[in-house]
């Protein structure tokens, strides 16, 4: 039996348990408000798609593929929603929830995440 | 060292196991310790596996002959380039690297999206874990590349010669990627579907790396292609063969999904269809692994004897039940958002381009497991050929190409005729002018091929025109240069140029394929040196005289290589010389039996020469008729093994003198010097292949102009949210100084 083998697989045991098992020690963290975090992010990627077809709307507009009627409706009917979306990020609360945890990044922490 | 990989695999295995547990139950009891401990054996099976890869490497550059794999699948003779690649030309080797490339790319989208969909993330977690328990349990429990042999020998069988090719350096690594790149869009569907968070969010979380796998498979799919053209000796780049078919089909539906999540991205339609196509994508990756490793469909590139089938049909039926049952249960939450306002707009036109890609991936798929089907059947095992599949695949790659066109200059939701006159009067007149042009060329002969050019045509007369017409918008806006507006309108719009570069590469090379199947011209010739032949497009061929050579490595006969120098003429003007051989690679096993014509009896390549040329490609192969030799060879094996007998006979045991061994070596030397010296200098009669095809080399750059465009739409984009952040945290810093 190749001993050196043999303790360099226990090392590499060792030191893949402590940081598999390390995020279940200490303190344990309380369970994620996951459903307000889902609603968040489900409004955040729907801003985001708004605004991204909003430029593509002005793109398709500049380019010739939407005539300007067409394009001044849809850019109405998708700022409309964008405003809609907002209203309702700001009525979740995002901004104070987000502040202490620039980019959620605080939840992790406590989780014992990177 | 075995030891050492068989230990870091067991580990390996037991951490996946442990991290499906984990992440399973992190996601159902909703406690974030679990998921982020399952998160982090994600990273340490990449690493676990890594060093596994590592150590299986290390041997195979070592030529440590006590791996039975090594010993099996490398030699000392062969180069060190391809030593490491012969790791993976084995099913052991081949199986690590695939749990390697998932775990390190399951690492990677854990990583990246570790603060997002943190609901959707335990599930996928213990979905990749779970294709990571899986392959790991295959490589602990049934085909371990950490085997050993009692006692280890002096050499090894040495790699298979047609393995021998820069391009199978990098292709089975990249087809890996891809398969196992799907693996994470599956997982993450999944997770979606698990949640019902069925919205566009794990799309966009997941689309870089459905990118990625497109874009690795395609690669793969390319250079394989280019394999088969340059080694395989046989002149063509695509042979339908099972194992190509299986890269094709994820490749295909993969495609279609990366069209139709456009669609949810911006009307919140096609839910169904989307985590449909996904998880039939994955399956189809899991099913292209198994059709390479389970030896059921005959192909050259499959693992022969492969005891692996049952497990993967397990595991593939499992993927099968999984799927229909999620999205079954969630046909609630996936109902469209939107309907359909018009035929003629952008979504439409998806619509269209999906069911193509379907439609193909269903004849490619009914093509390919057709022997099993008649097999199952009629009890005989009939192949589906190239005209079958051409029959089906042309109408429908022309329709493909058509829509490739029509897709990025059509608005979406609905197109006015005024639009649609705007948009597509000059691409239809290139179409129609590129077909009228071509008429008087001959190539009306060819319907498919004439309209393969024309769509192509109108193809890349509607993304030449996207861009003229984009670089305007932005100069009206920015007042930028010419060239600065092109780089800047690609930079801002990666996803959008970048796919219409892809677009502009396909019809390029759909050019280069109608033009090479529709006018090629091939010719299987017999000649003596002096002799000529004449192939087609006013090409002659002289076959000036025969050569032969000896390559060594290490002082070893690496192979003998037989060949031919010709002499090229086009219209009576010579216009090159080419030298095709056939390389032969001796018999590992067979010395006391056959010393010299072992030389003869192990693999045997094709060195294919080629004058290759935007216009067309010349192409010749050989196969020297070494029948004639096996006379000489006869007589020379009588008297290298009478002269060895002898030898023995006075003394038993002087084959262990290393001085009489080098002497026995240097006699077979001059045997086969002996040898080739008398086949260049009278060579029988030799078989060519020579062939004239037009347009080869648009294959590959509309091939090199996907993997640009591919890249340009992976390419990260500045994470405008983090510096917003920043931006932000960054002015209170200043304002918090400023009152302080």
């Amino acid at each position: 039996m190749d001993v050196v083998a043999v303790g360099l697989v226990l090392a590499a045991a060792v030191a893949a348990g402590y940081a598999i098992a390390s995020p279940l020690r200490g303190r344990h963290a309380e369970a994620d408000d996951a459903a307000y975090v889902a609603q968040l992010e489900d409004l955040e990627a729907a801003k985001e798609a708004r605004y991204r077809e909003i430029r593509e709307a002005e793109m398709d507009f500049r380019t010739g593929k939407l005539s300007e009627p067409d394009w001044k409706a849809i850019d109405r009917q998708l700022r409309a929603e964008a405003v809609e979306l907002l209203r309702r990020l700001d009525a979740l609360g995002a901004g104070e929830r987000a502040a202490d945890a620039p980019d959620g990044r605080a939840d992790d922490r406590a989780a014992g995440g990177e | 060292m075995a030891e050492l990989g068989r230990g870091l695999l067991f580990l390996g295995f037991a951490v996946a196991v442990y991290g499906v547990t984990a992440g399973l139950y992190g996601g159902l009891s909703g406690r974030r310790e679990w998921v982020t401990s399952a998160r982090r054996a994600v990273y340490a099976l990449a690493a676990l596996s890594t060093g596994a890869f590592v150590v299986l490497e290390v041997a195979f550059l070592r030529s440590d002959f006590s791996f039975s794999v090594v010993q099996s699948h490398s030699s000392t003779t062969t180069p060190t380039f391809y030593k490491a690649a012969a790791a993976w030309s084995s099913q052991e080797g081949s199986l690590l690297l695939w749990l390697w490339l998932l775990s390190m790319w399951s690492s990677l989208v854990v990583f990246l999206t570790r603060h997002r969909m943190r609901d959707v993330q335990p599930y996928a977690i213990a979905v990749l874990l779970g294709f990571a328990t899986f392959f790991g349990g295959l490589l602990v429990f049934a085909v371990s590349p950490f085997d050993t042999l009692p006692v280890a020998p002096a050499e090894g069988a040495g790699l298979n010669p047609l393995l021998r090719h820069p391009s199978m350096m990098i292709h089975p690594p990249m087809l890996y990627s891809g398969y196992t790149l799907w693996a994470v869009p599956f997982a993450f569907a999944v997770g979606a579907l698990v949640v019902r968070r069925v919205d566009a969010e794990w799309i966009g979380a997941t689309r870089r790396f459905a990118l990625g796998a497109w874009f690795f498979l395609g690669v793969g799919i390319l250079l394989g292609a280019r394999w088969s053209y340059a080694e395989l000796g046989w002149g063509g780049y695509w042979a339908w063969d099972p194992v190509e078919n299986a890269s094709l089909l994820p490749w295909l539906t993969g495609t279609a999904f990366l069209h139709s999540i456009m669609v949810q991205e911006k009307r919140g339609m096609l839910k169904t269809w989307n985590a449909s196509l996904i998880l039939a994508t994955g399956t189809l990756a899991i099913l292209g692994t198994f059709l390479v490793r389970s030896g059921i469909l005959d192909s050259i590139h499959a693992f022969t004897g492969s005891s692996l089938g049952i497990p993967f049909v397990i595991l593939i039926g499992a993927m099968i039940l999984l799927s229909v049952l999620l999205v079954v249960a969630r046909r609630d939450v996936l109902r469209t958002e939107h309907r359909l306002d018009s035929l003629l707009s952008r979504e439409a036109m998806f619509l269209a381009n999906n069911l193509v890609f379907v439609g193909l991936a269903f004849v490619v798929f009914w093509g390919t497991f057709f022997p099993l089907i008649s097999e199952a059947i009629t009890g005989n095992k009939q192949s589906l050929g190239p005209p079958w599949y051409d029959k089906y695949v042309v109408p429908l790659a022309l329709a493909l190409v058509l829509l490739s066109g029509i897709g990025p200059v059509i608005a979406w939701r609905r197109a006015t005729p005024k639009n649609a006159r705007r948009n597509f009067t000059w691409p239809v007149v290139a179409g129609v002018v590129t077909a009228v042009v071509l008429v008087p060329f001959g190539v009306a002969g060819r319907p498919a091929a004439l309209a393969m050019f024309a769509c192509a045509a109108f193809a890349i007369g509607t993304i030449v025109q996207e861009f003229v017409r984009g670089v305007r918008a932005r100069r009206a806006m920015t007042s930028e240069a010419i060239p600065l507006a092109f780089i800047t309108l690609i930079r801002r719009n990666r996803r959008r140029y970048g796919g219409y570069v892809i677009h502009f590469g396909m019809a390029v090379l759909f050019i280069g394929v109608a033009a090479s199947s529709a006018f090629q011209h091939t010719r299987d010739v017999q000649l003596r040196p002096g002799q000529s032949a004449r192939i087609g497009n006013g090409y002659v061929v002289k076959y000036e005289r025969a050569t032969a050579r000896i390559d060594t490595s290490r002082d070893d006969v690496e192979r003998i290589v037989l060949g031919a120098r010709m002499q090229l003429s086009k219209d009576g003007k010579v216009v090159g010389r080419l030298s095709p051989s056939r390389g032969y690679y001796p018999l590992s096993g067979a010395e006391a039996v056959s010393p010299v014509g072992r030389y003869f009896n192990g693999e045997a390549t094709s060195e294919v020469a080629m004058r290759g040329g935007v216009r067309r490609d010349v192409w010749m192969a050989i196969t020297p008729d070494i029948t004639r030799l096996s006379a000489q060879v006869k007589r020379q094996d009588a008297a290298v093994i009478g002269g060895l007998r002898q030898l023995v006979a006075k003394d038993p045991n002087i084959m262990l003198d290393p001085r009489v061994r080098a002497s026995l070596g240097q006699l077979i030397g001059s045997e086969i010097r002996q040898l080739t010296a008398s086949y260049a200098k009278a060579a029988p009669p030799a078989t060519f292949r020579l062939i004239v095809s037009p347009m080869v080399a648009w294959i590959w750059l509309g091939g090199l102009l996907v993997i640009l465009g591919g890249v340009i739409c992976i390419w990260p984009t500045p994470d405008l949210a983090h510096r917003r952040a920043t931006a932000g945290y960054a002015a209170r810093v200043a304002r918090d100084l400023g009152r302080a």
